[in-house]
């Protein structure tokens, strides 16, 4: 569905990425782990049309991505749930979701207002709200649910875990994983590793704009230098995050 | 007497506030501060005066006017914004870039018009006025009132109860986010350049009708008058845009008609200072532009 290959890419001069190369077939969820700064948001940015590449391929079910203008590539059903959630925090929480409906273009749509409101109930209780009123974990939801409005066949996600209390971020996962057996197609950047690689199927570990790891989610995880640089740190900061 | 004046003063106001509206609604959306509005305003009195001496009828020449400034305005944004836009943080960089064009439009019509001052022909507008409850009213006051309150409606009903108008909020809100929604930020800037060019170019043809006289400077006044409005009712804050447009007309003519004269620009900038100490951002002014805001 979506191949990636020898992207590169540079913000006035600096190499952020050096040939990057990662496919994403249909059905799967593939996880994109790494340290700050590696390239992760870079790489997503790629795929949007946000940034431009200097070379290499995207080819997203064979048509090649690089030189559209991010709004046709959201129109293709490539949508990304951006670092941050990036609502639109002046406009109410159903003109939000509304929003997200623009991405169909001429597509038809595969969720209603009425199924991601019962996904996220909350969205539906709070929509005459702010949608910069809401909670972290609330904006997260907002961001993802308005993803889903636009029928998306592959879900790009910088981060949702980023920032979020662990029982959000349990639910947050819960609702990927949902997603996924349900037949969505998601590639989930995280920094939150262990989970992860818990819940995709396989995994890339972006290290300094390039690829040093990829395959099976399992196997990446059993990986010494992935547990030492990544597992292992996360623990460490997981434990720091433990009341006293 | 007072009402009288009054009354004179909301007409006045009402020109006031839709120049301001343009100049807010794409400060407003996209930080920029357009400089050459004043310079729009001013080429729409001058298409407008042109239209009617070729012998079209009035509404014509409004509509010409107006669709003229609209696609000036687009052209403005093309030629000065949009390369600086590419280049990120160009916010300064605009404003000088406004002042450049702001020039090259004024020289443009100083040599056009021979530095002349321009009257519309005489007749042009019915000047028989009608009373209303003890008030003299002109026809072209009428026409005044009645457009300002017909284009606010439709911009609000445009920003808030249409697509078009929430993905304009939206680019408000956060451009980027917009845009991985599948916003198309030129077509939101077509828009907005547009609209702010149109309602300069309306103001033009209004206040070159209402005041007779038409000339290469009459813009500056009014780009003046249009900042104190903007700081008066708040940065991007198209209801400040509104309510200030009205006071400043009101005060205005209301010190124009009870004190000595030349006494007007003291006291209308004394009580926009006043205003500032008790409200710095305005009248509604939360730094936080209306563009966006959501209707409940
Ligand atoms: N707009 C930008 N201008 C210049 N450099 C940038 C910009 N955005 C990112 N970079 C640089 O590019 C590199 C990759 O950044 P990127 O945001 O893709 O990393 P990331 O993996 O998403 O990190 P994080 O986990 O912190 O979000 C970093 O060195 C960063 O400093
Ligand atoms: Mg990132």
């Amino acid at each position: 569905m979506l191949k990636i290959d020898k992207l590169t890419a540079s913000y006035s001069g600096i190499t952020a990425l050096h040939g990057v190369s990662l496919t994403v077939s249909k059905g799967e969820m593939v996880a994109l782990i790494g340290a700050n700064g590696a390239g992760k948001s870079t790489l997503l940015n790629c795929i949007s049309g946000i940034v431009p590449s200097d070379s290499g391929q995207i080819l997203f079910n064979g048509q090649e991505l690089s030189g559209r203008r991010p709004a046709s590539i959201a129109r293709m059903g490539l949508l990304q749930v951006p670092e941050g959630r990036q609502i639109l925090s002046d406009l109410s929480v159903y003109e939000n979701l509304q929003l997200g409906q623009l991405a169909l273009g001429n597509r038809s749509p595969t969720w209603s207002h009425e199924q991601v409101v019962e996904l996220f109930p909350v969205l539906g209780a709070r929509q005459n709200q702010r949608a910069g009123s809401l909670s972290g974990g609330e904006q997260q939801m907002l961001a993802i649910g308005r993803g889903l409005m636009g029928a998306p066949e592959l879900l790009l996600l910088d981060e949702p875990s980023l920032g979020l209390a662990p029982k959000i971020v349990d639910q947050v996962f819960s609702v990927l994983t949902r997603l996924n057996e349900a037949g969505l197609t998601i590639l989930l950047v995280e920094q939150n590793a262990r989970r992860a690689l818990q819940i995709a199927s396989r995994a890339y570990v972006l290290e300094r704009g390039m690829v040093v790891h990829s395959g099976p989610a399992d196997v990446v995880a059993a990986d010494k230098k992935v547990v030492t640089y990544y597992l292992g740190n996360l623990a460490d900061a997981a434990s720091q995050d433990q009341p006293a | 007497m007072l009402a009288q004046q009054l009354f004179n003063g909301l007409v006045l106001g009402a020109v006031y506030a839709l120049f301001a509206l343009g100049f807010n609604l794409v400060f407003g959306v996209h930080k920029i501060m357009n400089l050459a509005h004043g310079a729009i305003f001013m080429v729409g009195a001058f298409v407008g005066l042109y239209s009617v001496t070729l012998g079209l009828p009035l509404w014509a020449a409004f509509l010409i006017a107006m669709v003229f400034t609209g696609l000036l305005s687009v052209m403005i944004d093309f030629v000065a914004f949009r390369p600086l836009r590419k280049t990120g943080d160009a916010e300064f960089a605009m404003l000088i870039a406004s002042i450049g064009v702001e020039m090259i439009l004024v020289n443009l019509a100083l040599r056009a018009s021979d530095a002349r001052t321009l009257r519309f022909p005489f007749g042009i507008v019915p000047v028989e006025p009608f009373f209303l409850f003890g008030m003299r009213i002109t026809p072209l006051q009428f026409v005044i009132a009645a457009v300002a309150v017909l284009c606010v409606t439709l911009l609000a009903f445009y920003l808030y109860r249409t697509s078009f108008g929430r993905q304009v909020r939206a680019v408000s809100s956060n451009e980027r986010a917009a845009m991985l929604l599948g916003v198309e930020p030129r077509m939101i800037y077509l828009q907005t350049f547009f609209i702010s060019g149109l309602l300069a170019g309306l103001a033009g043809v209004l206040i070159g009708l209402a005041f007779n006289s038409i000339n290469f400077s009459m813009g500056e006044p009014y780009l003046l008058r249009g900042f104190v409005v903007l700081i008066l009712g708040g940065l991007g804050s198209l209801r400040g845009a509104v309510v200030a447009g009205l006071a400043l007309g009101i005060i205005q003519t209301l010190s124009v008609a009870y004190f000595p004269t030349g006494l007007t620009d003291i006291i209308v900038y004394s009580l926009l200072f006043a205003v500032l100490l008790v409200r710095p951002n305005g009248l509604f002014g939360d730094a936080v532009s209306d563009a966006r805001v959501a209707r409940r």
